[in-house]
C-alpha cells in the first residue's frame, strides 16, 4: 500500500515537472519572454527591467531551476496590473470560484447521475430519449450561448434573477446552471454507459437469479461499481469548473478565478494568466493523485497490479 | 446484433446467408446503401447545408460581412420590425449587416474546426503509434508528457497558448493553438489500441519477415487505428468549434473584424440587454447545429466502426 501511494506520487511529481518545463519553454520558444511578461503596452526601457529582473539573460538551465524552486514555495510571480504576488491574487478570489463550482458540481452530480442511471435501465421510454436530448444539448451548446439564454429570458424579459453580480443566493441561479449543464450531460453520458457495462456482468445475472428486487440490483449491486469511472472523472470536474469559468464569469460578473483570467487576457497580463495555468494543473494532478489512492484503499486490485 | 448471433451460433443460417450473397452480388452503391442505413441523416443535411453555405457564402451573403451596409444605421432590428428587407436581420453595432456576417461566419468555424481537428489528430496520431509500437523509454518519456499537457483544463491552457503566440499567423494561430491543446487524447487513446495490436500475429509475422519499424508502424498499425482515429475526430470536431467560439467571444480567437461567431455574440451582448435577442440568436443557432450535427455524427461512427456496439 505505502509503495503504491510513494510510487503515484513520484508520478505525479513527473508530470508537474513536465508540466512546469512546457509552460517554461513554450514562453521562450515563441518570442522574447520579457516582452510577454511586461505586457504589450510596455515601453523598451520597461521590457529590458523586467529582463534584469526575471534573470531572463542568464542561461535556460538556470533560469528553470529558478522557475521551479519560487513555484514550488508558492511564488507565481507579481501580477502587472494588481502590482502584488499573483498568489495572493489567486487565493483572494478562489472562495468565489470554490462557491460557484460547488453549487454547479452539485447540479451536475445531481442530474446528471440519476438521469444516467435511468436511461441505462430503462433505454426504451420516453424519459431515456429527454435525457438523451438534453445530454446533447449539453454537450454541443457552449455555455456562453446558454448564460446569455437565461440572462434573456429570467432577467431582461422576467426580471426574476439579476443580470450579474455575487453576493446573494439569487446571483448564483444564472452562473451555476449555465456551468454546471455541461458537466451534467458529461456525467450523465458517462453514467449511462458505465452503469450499461456493468449490468451484463454475472454477479448482476446472479443477483437477478436469486430473486432480489430489481431496484437493489440496479441500487446497490450496480450503482456501486457503475460510480467508480463517473466519480473520478467527477474530481477532475470539479477542479475544472474551478478554473475554467472564464466565460461564464465574465458574462455574470462574478469575481472568481475565471473573472480574474479575463482580465489577465484583456489586460495582457501574462504572470497572472500563467499563475492560473499552473495552479490550474497542480489542482488537476492533486486530485488525480487522491483518487487514486483513495481507489487504492477500498479496491485491493487496483493496488495491486504492476 | 441478430445477423452476428445467428452466424455465429448456427453455421447453418451462416451458410445460407453466404449463399444469398453470392447469388446476388451487391451493387457498389447497395453497399454504401447498408453501410448508411441508419446514418444519422438529420446530421449530415445540417453539415452539408453549412458546407454549401460556407463553399458559396460570396453567393449567398446579400452584404460584404466586413463593411457597414451603405446607407444603414447601426443596431437595426429584422426586417419584420423595420420592414427594411435589405438587411434581414438587421445590423450589428457597426451597420454591418447580421445575415451576411453569419454566412461568412460558416467558413470559419467549419475551416478552423476541421484544420484544428485535423493538425491535433496528426500530431496524435503519430505520438500515439511511435509511444504505443516502440515502447519502453520513449513510450514512457511521451506519455508522461501527455499527462502533463492533459492536467491542464482545456480553455484555460488554450488561453495561455493565445497570449504567448499572440495572433501573428492570423487565423491558423487559432488553428495551432487548438491543435496543441486536443492532440493529446489521441495520442492516450491511440497508444491504448496500439499497445495491443503490437501483439497480434500479423504484426509478430511482419517483425518476422524482416519488415523494418516504420513499415509495420505505416501498413499495419496505422490502418488499424484508422476506426478509432475516425470516431476521435468526429468527436473532436465539436468540442474544437465550442473551444474556438469561446476564445472568439473573449477576443482572443478569430481576429476581428472577422465575422467569428463567437465574436458576433460578444458584441451582441450589449442590445440584449434591451431585450434585443436576435444579434445573439442568429450567431448562438448555427454554432450549436453545427456542433450538435458533428456530435450526432460522432456518437453514431463510434458505435458503427466499434465492432462490440455495432448493431446491424
Amino acid at each position: 500500500m505505502i509503495a503504491f501511494v510513494l510510487r503515484r506520487m513520484a508520478a505525479s511529481v513527473v508530470t508537474l515537472l513536465l508540466l512546469s518545463v512546457t509552460i517554461f519553454l513554450l514562453v521562450r520558444a515563441t518570442g522574447d519572454p520579457a516582452r510577454v511578461y511586461a505586457g504589450a503596452e510596455a515601453s523598451e526601457e520597461e521590457v529590458a527591467a523586467v529582463r534584469e529582473d526575471f534573470g531572463l539573460d542568464r542561461p535556460l538551465p538556470v533560469q528553470y531551476a529558478s522557475f521551479v524552486t519560487d513555484t514550488v514555495k508558492g511564488d507565481l510571480g507579481h501580477s502587472i496590473q494588481f502590482r502584488q504576488p499573483v498568489f495572493e491574487v489567486y487565493m483572494d478570489r478562489l472562495p468565489r470560484s470554490l462557491i460557484l463550482a460547488t453549487v454547479a458540481f452539485g447540479l451536475s452530480l445531481v442530474i446528471g447521475i440519476p438521469a444516467g442511471v435511468l436511461s441505462a435501465v430503462r433505454p426504451g421510454r420516453w424519459s431515456a430519449g429527454v435525457f438523451r436530448a438534453v445530454a446533447l444539448t449539453g454537450v454541443s451548446v457552449p455555455n456562453f450561448v446558454i448564460a446569455t439564454t437565461l440572462i434573456l429570458v429570467f432577467a431582461v424579459k422576467l426580471r426574476w434573477l439579476p443580470t450579474s453580480g455575487s453576493g446573494s443566493i439569487k446571483q448564483l441561479v444564472m452562473p451555476s446552471i449555465a456551468l454546471g449543464w455541461y458537466f451534467a450531460a458529461a456525467m450523465m453520458r458517462l453514467t449511462q454507459s458505465s452503469m450499461l457495462e456493468v449490468m451484463r456482468g454475472e454477479y448482476v445475472k446472479l443477483a437477478r437469479l436469486k430473486g432480489v428486487p430489481e431496484w437493489i440490483v440496479i441500487g446497490k449491486h450496480a450503482l456501486k461499481n457503475a460510480l467508480i469511472p463517473v466519480l473520478t472523472l467527477a474530481g477532475v470536474n470539479f477542479v475544472v469548473m474551478v478554473n475554467v469559468a472564464v466565460v461564464i464569469e465574465q458574462i455574470f460578473a462574478w469575481p472568481g478565478i475565471g473573472d480574474l483570467v479575463y482580465q489577465g487576457i484583456t489586460l495582457r497580463d501574462f504572470p497572472l494568466v500563467q499563475g492560473v495555468v499552473l495552479m490550474a494543473g497542480f489542482m488537476v494532478v492533486a486530485v488525480n493523485l487522491i483518487v487514486d489512492v483513495v481507489y487504492a484503499v477500498l479496491d485491493p486490485r487496483i493496488r495491486l497490479e504492476r | 446484433m441478430a445477423v452476428i448471433a445467428t452466424r455465429s451460433t448456427t453455421t447453418d443460417s451462416a451458410d445460407q446467408a453466404d449463399d444469398e450473397a453470392g447469388r446476388r452480388p451487391r451493387p457498389p452503391w447497395g453497399r454504401l446503401r447498408v453501410l448508411l442505413a441508419d446514418a444519422p441523416t438529420g446530421a449530415i443535411v445540417i453539415i452539408a447545408a453549412l458546407a454549401v453555405v460556407a463553399v458559396f457564402a460570396p453567393w449567398l451573403a446579400p452584404h460584404d460581412p466586413l463593411q457597414p451596409v451603405p446607407g444603414a444605421l447601426s443596431t437595426t432590428g429584422p426586417a419584420w420590425e423595420t420592414g427594411n428587407w435589405d438587411s434581414v436581420l438587421g445590423t450589428d453595432f457597426q451597420g454591418r449587416d447580421i445575415l451576411s456576417r453569419v454566412i461568412y461566419g460558416t467558413r470559419i468555424s467549419l475551416a478552423v474546426g476541421l484544420a484544428g481537428t485535423l493538425v491535433a489528430g496528426s500530431l496524435g496520431l503519430a505520438v500515439g503509434v511511435v509511444a504505443g509500437y516502440l515502447g519502453g523509454l520513449v513510450d514512457q518519456v511521451l506519455m508522461r508528457i501527455v499527462d502533463a499537457w492533459l492536467a491542464i483544463p482545456a480553455l484555460i491552457f488554450a488561453v495561455f497558448l493565445a497570449m504567448v503566440f499572440g495572433n501573428r499567423l492570423g487565423i491558423w494561430s487559432i488553428v495551432i493553438i487548438l491543435g496543441a491543446v486536443f492532440w493529446t487524447r489521441y495520442a492516450r487513446v491511440l497508444r491504448g489500441e496500439v499497445l495491443s495490436l503490437r501483439e497480434r500475429d500479423f504484426v509478430r509475422l511482419a517483425q518476422v519477415a524482416g519488415a523494418s519499424r516504420w513499415r509495420i508502424m505505416r501498413r499495419h498499425i496505422i490502418p488499424n487505428v484508422a476506426n478509432t482515429w475516425m470516431v476521435l475526430a468526429s468527436l473532436t470536431v465539436g468540442v474544437v468549434i465550442i473551444l474556438e467560439a469561446s476564445l472568439s467571444f473573449l477576443g482572443i480567437g478569430v481576429p476581428p473584424p472577422a465575422p467569428a461567431w463567437g465574436s458576433m455574440i460578444a458584441e451582441a451582448r450589449i442590445p440584449l440587454m434591451a431585450g434585443k435577442w436576435l444579434p445573439v440568436a442568429a450567431p448562438a443557432v448555427p454554432i450549436a447545429l453545427t456542433v450538435f450535427a458533428f456530435n450526432l455524427l460522432g456518437d453514431w461512427l463510434r458505435i458503427r466502426l466499434d465492432p462490440t456496439q455495432r448493431n446491424l
